[in-house]
């Protein structure tokens, strides 16, 4: 089910028009990241990504195959095949403000082209976010989600499993740095250095 | 990654037991480690009553009971409520030879004894009678004052903190409503968490047997601790309504209460309710009007001053009284009245019946919450609402008054729906009567909204008429006739908020002034003539059930001639006599119209004083009532006129208003509790038998001390001084001004007042031990070791970046801990540091601690008791009081106390565990753990 209030006051409306928001159908007009944007400050920055990502941004999933990995997040975006250039560029533009926060994406995914209601041929775009540990540390640790408190549960506790990964990790690099070399030097076989490994690193 | 490495899916489920979806996890700490760190720190209190806020990941917990010192040379401030507002509070050990052995015979006949001799619970009065310059001198000389007049041992004196007397306390700075308050609260233990409590020393709990010995504890010896309206009364409630105060416990209900800046008349939770033993003294009050309650002697009363308690109310003052009076609650069944068929009916979608039930709207009953605010609504879309069709969905609008509106449309969100912003909308048209002649109509009308379907379906279903009323057939709902009357009267209420005329006044030819009968018309077309009458008399069948006679009659030559046809005009007609006006003001009155229930309220009034006057001649003349209309009375006695009759109103005007006191008396109370509340809302006040009254305060004297200072300093805070502060309750001045040192000498004063109250209290105790013991207090070696005040404000000197400071130490709710050789510390004391006692629970027991030097980092002060985890609200939900007290009695700890409910406010789980609290402050170096004493005996104030 799908809820959604609306606003009826003309001034709001015209004030977000001239903030940038575009205004009628998404996927068959040019809009861009407003260029203020660029100008504010990192923490307004955030806002605007948080809110952005609090409504369009795939949340957390883990996956199925790894257990301790997440998949990828994904920012969805549709455009008809005319304006499919404009919409690269407002994904980029995305990369480029997500870049200020030390976020990596992957690149820009392009999907089965799908025709709308009215007949117009839609391309179905995709910006991809690294799925990386330390990206993901960033990406929710530093913008989140506004205006969803579902995705910013997910993504508070995501957070801090992550963190958690990245303790076990640092303390696994410690033991192999201080133990693997005499470990080769003895002859020991790769299965047992691992197995010393994890068991040193739950001893802890 | 390991594999054994937890899952993402077993991380959800572990890390987030009882956070909710707030996003927080647990996390173990690893390592905690002391760093070298010199520059500045920093804290701050949020408004939020939590009191906590996250830094750096984690969620802290922002201080509360703490210390703050102020450089009173260059500009430092005082600030009562950095000392807190109970300063009677404080803490007192005494010792005995008695050991567990002994005591255990005789536990429940020395506990019952003190819970008789040493009175308890909120405004209890104590055993020392004083006058006023009596109390004067208790509160300049504090223990000294108890000592010379017998109340305890010299050697006490020396073992109290300031000696039992701050020097420079200076009576003339303490209001006279403070003295009142304080005046017969010498000897009491108050409420809250204040206790007496019989302890018990062991061997185990002996953390340092050297410092113990010094003290003259050994094992298994018993100690003593101490820490220092009638039933019936109608409440008035958000619905109108009014339940009886002693109905109130333990009911979610809203209560009025008036906002005395604004004029407004909110509604406000109820924070805590308290029952509490009978008191002796009662009063009766009564006022012109013949509106009477009864309180007891410390209630307060909103006055033209401000709140009053009734001791000082004089005959002829005036108190603030809200005429309306509404009916009783009655608890409604839980019959439904909307079915899912219901709704079906009118329109079948599965959508539209699972919004309304994931609303909690379907099934519909009785006693849903949303009853009474639909009924209201169903009321006032009869009168000035349209429900119509628009598109595939409903719509409906309501007209009225702006802040009308506003009101409409805050209810109209209660209920989980949003509406329109106010439209104005302009009226320009023409009507024409049956007679042909035609009147133009031109103005502008307020209109609001609501484009939601179920909310209109949902009135639809609850028989609200749609469409144009003067075309269509609708009747009075007929669920109405089954709630009970509370709720027809909100149907009532709301559609005469729409439809029912003011009170209006006229002048007769003879120049004879009199009140209007209230009208409300119904227009229908010819053919529809029955339905509308019929509809009229259901509502006149509605208001004989408030006893209020009324009639139906058709308007001859009223009707107009319209597009569909041409109408005829109904009207109900209310009895213009003035008992019958009385009592549909009085118990119905209007909603959604504050200009009507303004104006019905200042008539209502104006018809009290009237038929009291007439009554009063009457009696006068020792004649019927009646008799004074006709001849030959009726000319030396002129009738009461509005225009001439003076009271006084609030401005802006509201519906409270001003009625003159002409009686108080005392009674005898027959009832076993008296009861009161403390409300949410910061005014702190409701309306209960008409009056508005104050709810209950804490501990006279002292607190109101505080907000005597509190109400002045935020007088002259801004403008003299300059000083801004974001929390009223932090309100200061500067120590060196004029405001900052009467209030030291005041504050003075109050702590004086809780020496003096734990002195009698010492007294008190040693005579109940001398008689159940049979010996002398002396042979029963009660020493006291300690006494310390826990809210106080004291100039104390410190080394502050390698210069000696006069500091302003306010400690609110910890306490003061020198350590060993300070100078202010008694000489029995200079080796080991001058005692801390620390108070746990009821349950876990408390502590004695001594100071320590590295205590002079928090200004050598420390913990006062263990702090609370939980609200006393959530306290009460959790535990029984009489359980409670069945279970610490099969723990070997025998309680006495006034108040169950106060009991479970108290109860051990609603603390921080007190080990780990005094672990704490050791590891923190703060002060230094003695023993450990265990409980066997309570009287809970």
């Amino acid at each position: 089910m799908d809820h959604r209030f609306y606003v009826n006051a003309s001034s709001l409306l015209i004030l977000f028009e001239t903030l940038g928001v575009p205004r009628g159908k998404k996927t068959e007009q040019k809009f861009r990241i407003p260029e203020w944007i660029f100008k504010c400050k990192l923490w307004q920055k955030r806002l605007f990504l948080a809110a952005l990502f609090g409504s369009e941004l795939r949340s957390l999933h883990k996956r199925k195959e790894r257990k301790h990995n997440f998949v990828a997040p994904t920012f969805p975006f549709a455009k008809i095949k005319e304006l499919e250039g404009n919409g690269i560029d407002y994904l980029s533009d995305i990369n480029k403000l997500l870049s200020e926060f030390n976020i990596k994406t992957t690149c820009i995914q392009k999907h089965r082209e799908l025709t709308t209601k009215n007949g117009k041929i839609s391309s179905q775009l995709e910006l991809v976010i690294s799925p990386a540990y330390k990206n993901l540390i960033n990406l929710w640790g530093k913008i989140g989600f506004e205006y969803n408190e579902k995705r910013s549960f997910l993504a508070n506790i995501g957070l801090q499993y992550l963190k958690l990964k990245k303790e076990v990790l640092k303390d696994k690099e410690k033991i192999v740095n201080s133990k693997i070399f005499n470990d080769v030097k003895n002859g020991a076989g790769y299965r047992e250095i691992s197995k010393e490994i994890n068991s040193n690193l739950f001893e802890n | 990654m390991p594999k054994s490495f937890i899952s993402f899916d077993e991380y959800l489920e572990k890390a987030i037991v009882g956070l909710g979806k707030s996003g927080l996890v647990w996390e173990g700490i690893k390592k905690i480690e002391e760093i070298n760190y010199e520059d500045e720190v920093y804290d701050f209190t949020v408004e939020h009553k939590d009191h906590n806020f996250i830094a750096n990941s984690f969620l802290i917990s922002n201080c509360i009971g703490g210390v703050a010192a102020f450089d009173v040379e260059n500009g430092g401030v005082i600030s009562p409520g950095g000392i807190g507002f109970d300063i009677n509070c404080g803490m007192r050990l005494v010792t005995t030879n008695l050991t567990y052995k002994d005591v255990k015979p005789k536990l429940k006949q020395l506990v019952d004894n003190l819970f008789e001799r040493v009175p308890a619970g909120v405004g209890s009065s104590g055993f020392v009678k004083l006058n006023k310059q009596q109390f004067k001198e208790v509160i300049e000389d504090g223990s000294e004052w108890c000592v010379k007049n017998g109340y305890g041992w010299d050697e006490d004196l020396s073992v109290t903190e300031e000696e039992g007397k701050m020097k420079g306390a200076d009576s003339s700075k303490v209001s006279s409503k403070a003295i009142e308050r304080g005046l017969n609260q010498i000897g009491t233990l108050g409420s809250g968490n204040h206790y007496l409590e019989i302890q018990r020393v062991k061997q185990e709990n002996i953390f340092d047997k050297e410092i113990a010995k010094k003290f003259g504890l050994f094992d298994d010896q018993i100690v003593i601790m101490f820490h220092c309206l009638p039933g019936d009364s109608r409440i008035l409630t958000e619905h109108g309504c009014w339940i009886k105060i002693k109905d109130l416990e333990n009911k979610k209900t809203k209560i009025k209460c008036f906002d005395t800046i604004t004029h407004e008349l909110l509604d406000t939770e109820i924070e805590e309710f308290y029952k509490i033993h009978k008191k002796e003294k009662m009063y009766k009050i009564k006022t012109k009007n013949g509106k009477e309650i009864t309180a007891t002697e410390d209630h307060p009363f909103l006055t033209k001053d401000g709140l009053k308690i009734i001791k000082e109310l004089k005959i002829g003052e005036k108190v603030s009284i809200l005429p309306y009076e509404g009916v009783e609650y009655e608890e409604p069944s839980d019959k439904v009245i909307i079915k899912e068929e219901d709704i079906r009916k009118i329109h079948n979608s599965d959508k539209i019946v699972n919004e309304l039930k994931e609303k909690n709207l379907l099934p519909l009953r009785m006693n849903s919450w949303q009853l009474p605010i639909l009924t209201k609504l169903v009321g006032y879309v009869t009168g000035d609402g349209h429900i119509r069709k628009s598109g595939l969905g409903w719509r409906f609008s309501v007209m009225g008054d702006e802040e009308d509106l506003k009101k409409t449309a805050l209810d109209i969100n209660k209920l989980g729906f949003y509406v329109s912003k106010i439209k104005k909308r302009e009226t320009k048209g023409i009507i024409t009567n049956v007679l042909n002649k035609k009147t133009e109509i031109n103005g502008i009308s307020n209109v609001i909204e609501c484009y939601n379907s179920l909310l209109s379906l949902l009135l639809i279903a609850l028989e609200t008429p749609r469409g144009r009323k003067t075309t269509v057939d609708f009747q009075v709902p007929k669920w109405i006739f089954r709630t009970p009357l509370w709720i027809q009267r909100l149907y009532l209420a709301g559609y005469f908020g729409a439809e029912l005329t003011k009170p209006i006044l006229t002048k007769s030819q003879k120049k004879y002034e009199y009140i209007e009968r209230p009208t409300a018309a119904v227009y229908k077309i010819e053919r529809l003539e029955t339905s509308g009458y019929t509809f009229l008399q259901q509502i006149s069948q509605l208001l004989k059930k408030f006893s209020i006679i009324s009639k139906v009659v058709e308007e001859r030559n009223g009707g107009r001639i319209t597009n569909q046809g041409r109408t005829i005009k109904l009207i109900l007609r209310i009895s213009s006599d003035l008992e019958n006006i009385r009592k549909l003001f009085l118990k119905i009155g209007y909603e959604y119209c504050k200009r009507k229930t303004i104006e019905s309220s200042h008539v209502l009034h104006f018809i009290e004083s009237k038929l009291n006057t007439i009554k009063e001649k009457a009696n006068e003349l020792n004649i019927n009532v009646r008799a004074l209309k006709f001849k030959p009375y009726q000319y030396n006695f002129s009738s009461p006129i509005f225009s001439r009759f003076n009271f006084f109103k609030y401005n802006p005007p509201t519906p409270v208003l001003f009625d003159e006191i002409t009686d108080i008396k005392e009674i005898e109370n027959k009832e076993q509790f008296v009861y009161d509340i403390r409300i949410k809302n910061k005014n702190h006040n409701f309306i209960a038998d008409n009056f508005i009254v104050g709810n209950c305060g804490s501990r006279g004297g002292g607190h109101q001390i505080a907000t005597d200072y509190l109400s002045i300093f935020l007088k002259v805070m801004e403008p003299k001084y300059g000083i801004k502060i974001l929390d009223r309750e932090l309100a200061c001045a500067p120590f060196n001004s004029k405001e900052g040192q009467d209030y030291f000498a005041a504050m003075k004063c109050g702590i004086n007042m809780s020496y003096a109250n734990r002195q009698v209290i010492l007294h008190r105790i040693r005579e109940v031990f001398s008689k159940v013991f049979n010996k002398s207090a002396e042979d029963l070696e009660m020493h006291q070791i300690y006494d310390v005040a826990h809210n106080t404000a004291k100039l104390e000197e410190y080394k502050i970046d390698g210069k000696i400071k006069k500091l302003l130490v306010h400690r609110k709710g910890s306490t003061r801990a020198f350590p060993p050789g300070h100078e202010e510390i008694p000489k029995k004391y200079q080796e080991i540091g001058q005692p801390v006692i620390l108070g746990g629970s009821m349950e876990s027991g408390s502590y004695l601690l001594v100071g320590t030097k590295k205590g002079e980092e928090t200004f050598y002060s420390t913990a006062h008791g263990s702090g609370r985890t939980m609200s006393r609200m959530q306290a009460k939900r959790t535990w029984r009081g009489d359980k409670l007290q069945k279970d610490m009695e099969n723990k070997g700890i025998y309680v006495k106390t006034k108040s169950f409910s106060g009991l479970a406010e108290e109860a051990g789980g609603a603390y921080k565990d007190v080990d780990e609290v005094c672990r704490t402050a050791e590891e923190a170096g703060i002060s230094k753990r003695v023993l450990k004493l265990i409980p066997i005996g309570n009287v809970k104030g």
